[in-house]
């Protein structure tokens, strides 16, 4: 079995990108290896305060998934290393990994973190962009994953101090400096993310003289209430609340003066974000933000630019790339010099902010050399638009911002895309190298009395230094059901786990409490050691006397002491009434319906078969193709319509996909693992994942003479003409945002802006004497698409700029058309008398969304597009399980954007369909029957449409939808429902404990 | 406000120290997350407050926050994620109308109801979780103990027992499980509700079953008249003629006798 594949996928970079293809890797019955450069995996997100258009706190979204990572089975994390050797073929690679050692024993250390207290060297902290303060020995931030210390050997002067206070002797000096690996996947997946633009050599701008000129990550810092000026924006001068803020766009981006020609993507809206959460931190504080274009193509990015200009006041002037800053000597303000119409203006701010660019990561050409990939002229990686993952060496896949700028929710689509991807190559390793643990059986606790045991944490002197350890444990022995209590140094550590399991066998303990730090991280660990003594993990309780007690009550022993009593007394009521629980287990059909047959629809279809699964693909028209019929050419040079064929024949050959085409849905029931679908044509399918990719429309407009002048068309139909031949105007304009950014319908439609340069490329190229006049608010080509927009202009198309207050005019007179605008840069109006116009008309939602939403139960927005479960890191996923979107059904894209979606969709529902059976929660509501009126609130209010109405019209929620939030529960007009292991009972007892010993009535 | 009465004070001049006694239920996406960095952070918060932990604030029922109160806590804080946070969508915007709901009834009581507050603290916020703790311990101190166990507290037995049957009423838990639906996506006719009509319906529902709950109460132990009631309660008798009605209708009173020119009215077991 030589030639079979490995199992397991290597993944370079733990950022965003990195952390999301591992889980999905390792959730899909993968091994998986994520090297990580840096202590710690989060990459820029973790330094990030708020997320735009949600504002969304970064960290509070990104922690959940760090731990994930960090305590996953199937993955293993790799900090402090870098490849530095590849070799073998697709499906068996050998990478040679190299990591430094820091002089910290990963395996020993417990995070305690005394020896950073002691450690007497301080420096900046680069997390923190240098604003902050760390030690030479560090996590580099508080949620770090995993979570040990490193010494950084710049600043450690070797006092020794640090291993003499490591409880659990984690520190070696005399550790080898590096140690070097082999290690065996089956494909590797490059997410090293990118490095910021450095502005320091743009002397004009004085970063490096001013103190008051910032980076927007540095900002950022100052924004994030865990920063270094916790959440307060102050000057960097004085230390002083800054009245007036400005924000330059395009620092490092669109400069053809230093060779860097591409948009970075995601600037414009980052320092929209930063200018709207200043102005909410500090009142009165007025920003003004200054770009060339204002390029929102994200989702509802739009909205969130018109509640920022027309709610908060914040001013964004364009037209202007702002080339230096002056500073008063004496006062110390910044003065920027600006053009508005025809004035040039002088304006003095307190801060200036640069909006700083992405580049390729600092380590891209190391990577592009060890692995053999190969690099576009910008120096990030190169693709085709139809396989936009893959790169020139098979079996290796690029995720994130290494590919081009981008946000966040790209960046996971991707990031899942490229998993998908690796799966596909490593599929028949499946389940070869995860880890699976055997538990003995279950202890049967039921009816017997509480016999609870309780473990206090020392944690070094985290806890002990300030808390009477001993004298809480002595406490605890006198408590109603205690038979048992100790205090450990580290009860985290291996040994004393291994203890709770004998302690739990020895004094046939039935419910066990940890008193130490915060179940966030360490429920897991101890719940593991439950189900290894053969106790059943709810049976668990952690009171957190550290993060909640000695931590934040440091100078207060004995107020300290009382409260870690009052705590372990509350958990001990609690515990008193926990109930062993069973996560129920769903079975998985292995089957997959795609609704949609454009490109996203079989491209997803395509992609699950790749991984082995069966697909049901269903396309309402009678041919597949959907939106792709109508493009003809693409700016990269791929023939689209030569790919399409060869789309369909591979859909038409593949065994595994069932094609359904002239018809739509009927009726839709059931949940994840289990659908029941009827079809218009009678057919019946029974599916366990579904994937929405209905596509979207061509706007139709009612605008410019259009269906009334054969000489008006859409960008859509310019393209068939084009492809007829015999096609010459000479006069042709292109006018922007039809039907997009418009009172009507706010948003923009991404793509056309780069449509318009494509087509009016073509039109240059094919007869150079034609003249194209492109129309424009804002030119939008954002990331490389910027390259079509100079090539454009090179080759002599004209722009000019309107607004919504001088909207372009059309006339229609017996001599032909006239076409009239005010151009805002040159400030003067037009006159154009056009043989050709074409509308560049809108993604519009498909109307017919309602009712897929209607039968899905899953959510649109405003506009009509599907609402995905978390605009950032769930960009391709429902709120209900199982079900999954992509491409134009979401939101305009381009076709690259789509066919990343829909591989990333397959390979979550691959992930899906690779099990028997699925675990839901156990903590569920439940509803007592006896009590239910069928009133029907609780449905009302669930987020998970987990509860229905049982024969009796009584509710009844299904175990396997319901995540456990209890908002039923507090809702329920008769009190008739109630919540597993946070039932009414427990938390009332856990509360009126503090007040009542011995708990209450 | 309410005063507190007089022996609350001797026992805090009297006798140990006092301390508040506050339970903070904290979700454990956010808040949770937050108390656990102002830990990390080394954030040096007053000890009087602990935490239990939960996993959304949409599942503290605000009847359970009441009782604790009537049981004697000295202060109820909940904490959730920010509007927009939540992990569970949208269970915080659920914890909100129930608290305004709950503080709201509180406030009609000489109770009060500053000792109950619903905040929202996100994963990163050290500082503001330290000081919205420390600004709420502080305000708990300035009331003093609770003074429900206290002689002389009857009043105010009575008034939060109103409160938390008004909190368990089907009738109003059923509205406040819609108030969100028919604020946000209109009412099933797809017109859009005016916020102060909404408000305005919520508002009188709720008086009128915190009046019938607090008869209802008054009228447990003693056979009550309308004009005692009247007094009582601090509302014209008109209006508690009208709810002492309701009330019979529901089953909920009976008449017993007639005093004077007063009948007597008792409630029913039961309720």
């Amino acid at each position: 079995m030589a030639d079979k594949a490995i199992g397991a996928v290597m993944v370079v970079g733990g950022g965003i990108a990195g952390i999301q293809s591992a889980l999905d890797l390792a959730d899909g019955g993968f091994r998986v290896y994520v090297i990580e450069r840096s202590p710690s995996i989060g990459g820029v997100m973790a330094q990030l305060d708020k997320t735009f258009p949600t504002n969304d706190c970064s960290m509070c979204i990104l922690a959940p998934k760090l731990v994930d990572a960090g305590r996953h089975p199937n993955i293993d994390l790799k900090i402090l290393s870098e490849v530095t050797g590849f070799k073998g073929k697709p499906g068996n690679f050998k990478v040679e990994i190299t990591r430094k050692t820091l002089s910290v024993d990963l395996d020993k250390c417990t995070g305690c973190g005394e020896c950073a207290e002691i450690c007497p060297v301080e420096g900046t902290n680069p997390f923190d962009e240098n604003l902050g303060v760390r030690k030479a020995i560090y996590v580099p931030f508080p949620q770090a994953v995993p979570l040990v210390y490193t010494i950084d050997r710049s600043m450690c002067i070797g006092c020794g101090e640090c291993e003499r206070f490591c409880g659990p002797n984690a520190i070696v000096y005399d550790m080898e400096e590096t140690v070097t690996e082999s290690i065996k996947v089956g494909a590797v997946i490059l997410a090293p993310g990118f490095e910021e633009f450095d502005p320091s050599k743009l002397t004009a701008y004085g970063y490096k003289d001013y103190p008051n000129v910032v980076t927007s990550i540095e900002f950022e810092r100052m924004m994030s209430a865990s920063g270094p000026t916790g959440g307060h924006i102050l000057s960097p001068l004085d230390g002083r609340i800054p009245e007036k803020v400005a924000f330059l766009h395009c620092i490092g981006s669109r400069d053809s003066s230093l060779g860097i020609t591409y948009c970075s993507s995601v600037c414009c809206m980052y320092s929209l974000k930063e200018a709207i959460i200043a102005q909410e931190h500090t009142p009165g504080l007025k920003t003004h933000l200054f770009a060339m274009d204002f390029r929102a193509v994200g989702k509802q990015f739009e909205d969130y630019r018109i509640r920022a200009e027309e709610e908060l006041g914040i001013k964004i002037t364009k037209n202007n790339r702002i080339g230096s800053i002056e500073e008063d000597p004496v006062t110390r303000k910044l003065t920027i010099r600006y053009i508005e119409g025809d004035h040039i203006l002088d304006e003095e701010f307190d801060m200036v902010v640069l909006g700083v660019g992405l580049r390729p990561p600092i380590n891209g050409d190391y990577l592009a050399r060890t692995f053999g990939v190969e690099l576009n002229e910008h120096g990030f990686t190169a693709h085709s638009t139809f396989k936009p993952l893959e790169t020139n060496v098979p079996g290796v896949f690029v995720a994130g911002a290494f590919r081009s700028p981008k946000d966040i929710p790209d960046t996971v689509a991707e990031a899942s895309g490229a998993a998908a991807l690796a799966a596909a190559v490593v599929v028949e390793g499946r389940g070869d190298l995860v880890t699976e643990i055997e538990y003995p059986e279950e202890r049967d606790v039921e009816g017997q009395e509480p016999r609870i045991g309780v473990f206090v944490c020392h944690c070094g002197t985290n806890i002990g230094g300030v808390v009477d350890v001993p004298g809480v444990t002595e406490y605890a022995r006198g408590l109603p059901g205690v038979v048992f209590a100790d205090d450990n140094l580290y009860t985290c550590s291996a040994d004393t786990n291994k203890y709770i399991a004998n302690m739990i066998k020895d004094h046939d303990l039935n419910r066990v409490i940890v008193a130490s730090c915060t179940p966030r991280t360490h429920e897991p660990l101890f719940r593991q050691t439950l189900k290894e003594a053969g106790l059943n993990p709810y049976l668990f309780e952690m009171a957190n006397i550290r993060d909640h007690c000695s931590w934040i009550h440091m100078h207060e022993p004995n107020e300290a002491t009382e409260k870690s009593k009052d705590l372990v007394r509350m958990t001990v009521s609690k515990a008193r009434l926990l109930e062993p629980l069973v996560k129920p287990r769903i079975p998985i059909t292995p089957r997959a319906l795609v609704i949609g047959g454009g490109l996203s629809g079989m491209t997803a279809a395509l992609e699950i078969s790749e991984q082995g699964f069966e697909v049901d693909l269903i396309e309402k028209t009678n041919a597949l193709g959907g939106n792709l019929r109508r493009v003809t050419h693409s700016i990269t040079g791929e023939k689209p319509q030569d790919i399409l064929k060869e789309t369909i024949a591979a859909i038409n050959e593949r065994k595994l996909i069932t094609l359904h085409t002239g018809t739509e849905i009927e009726t839709l029931t059931g949940y994840m693992g289990n659908f029941d679908v009827t079809l218009k044509d009678g057919a019946v399918l029974k599916v366990g994942a579904i994937v929405v990719a209905s596509g979207a429309i061509e706007y139709k407009p009612t605008e410019y003479y259009y269906g009334r002048n054969p000489n008006v068309i859409t960008q859509l139909e310019l393209e068939e003409e084009m492809t007829k031949g015999a096609f010459a105007p000479k006069n042709v304009i292109i006018i922007q945002c039809v039907g997009a950014r418009d009172e009507n319908h706010h948003n923009c439609s991404r793509i056309c802006c780069t449509t318009s340069m494509k087509n009016a490329i073509a039109l240059k190229k094919a007869n150079p004497n034609t003249n194209v006049y492109i129309i424009y608010k804002d030119i939008r080509t954002y990331g490389f698409n910027e390259d079509s927009y100079l090539e454009a202009a090179r080759l002599g198309v004209v722009f000019a700029r309107y607004s919504d207050e001088s909207k372009p005019r059309l006339s229609y007179t017996k001599k032909g058309l006239v076409f009239r605008v005010f151009d805002r840069f040159t400030n003067t109006e037009i006159t154009i008398a056009p043989d050709l116009v074409v509308l560049n008309a809108a993604t519009h939602p498909d109307p017919k969304n309602k009712v897929l939403a209607g039968l899905l139960k899953v959510p649109l927005t405003q506009e009509g597009y599907f609402l995905e479960a978390h605009m950032k890191l769930r960009p391709v996923e429902f709120a209900t399980d199982g079900i999954f979107a992509c491409g134009l059904a979401l939101g305009p894209k381009f076709i690259s954007e789509s066919i990343n979606q829909a591989t990333a969709a397959a390979g979550k529902v691959a992930a899906v369909l690779s099990k028997d059976f699925a675990e839901a929660e156990a903590n569920t509501a439940e509803v007592d029957s006896e009590i239910c009126t069928g009133c029907g609130t609780c449905i009302q209010v669930c987020p998970y449409s987990a509860i229905e109405r049982g024969e009796d019209r009584k509710a009844v929620v299904n175990a396997v939808l319901c995540k456990g939030c209890g908002t039923c529960v507090a809702t329920c007009p008769e009190l008739a429902i109630d919540i597993h292991h946070y039932s009414n009972e427990q938390l009332y007892q856990q509360a009126i404990a503090l007040i009542k010993n011995g708990g209450g009535a | 406000m309410m005063t507190p009465p007089a022996k609350a004070k001797d026992k805090a001049a009297n006798a140990a120290p006092w301390e508040p006694k506050i339970v903070a239920f904290c979700c454990n996406w956010c808040s949770y997350a937050g108390a656990d960095l102002a830990g990390v952070s080394r954030v040096q918060i007053p000890s009087e407050f602990r935490i239990v932990r939960i996993m959304c604030s949409g599942r503290i029922d605000p009847e359970l926050c009441v009782r604790l109160l009537r049981e004697g806590l000295d202060g109820v804080l909940v904490l959730g994620c920010h509007p927009g946070d939540c992990h569970y969508i949208d269970g915080n915007y659920f914890a909100e109308i129930k608290m305004e709901w709950a503080r709201h009834l509180l406030g009609k009581t000489s109770f009060g109801s500053e000792r109950l507050l619903l905040d929202w603290v996100s994963a990163s916020e050290d500082q503001l979780f330290a000081t919205i703790v420390t600004d709420f311990i502080d305000s708990v101190k300035q009331m003093g103990p609770n003074p429900i166990d206290d002689d002389g507290s009857q009043d105010i037995r009575d008034e939060l027992d109103a409160v938390r049957m008004t909190l368990s009423d089907f009738r109003l838990r059923a509205l406040m499980g819609k108030v969100r639906t028919i604020r946000d996506k209109g009412n099933v006719y797809g017109e859009n509700v005016k916020r102060s009509e909404l408000d305005a319906l919520v508002g009188d529902a709720v008086e009128s079953e915190y009046l019938r709950n607090a008869i209802l109460v008054l009228a447990r132990e003693k056979d009550m008249s309308v004009p005692e009631l009247a007094e009582r309660l601090d509302r014209d008798p008109q209006l508690i003629m009208k709810h002492v009605v309701r009330l019979r209708q529901r089953n909920a009173l009976e008449f017993t006798k007639i005093e004077g020119n007063d009948p007597l009215y008792k409630t029913m077991g039961g309720f």
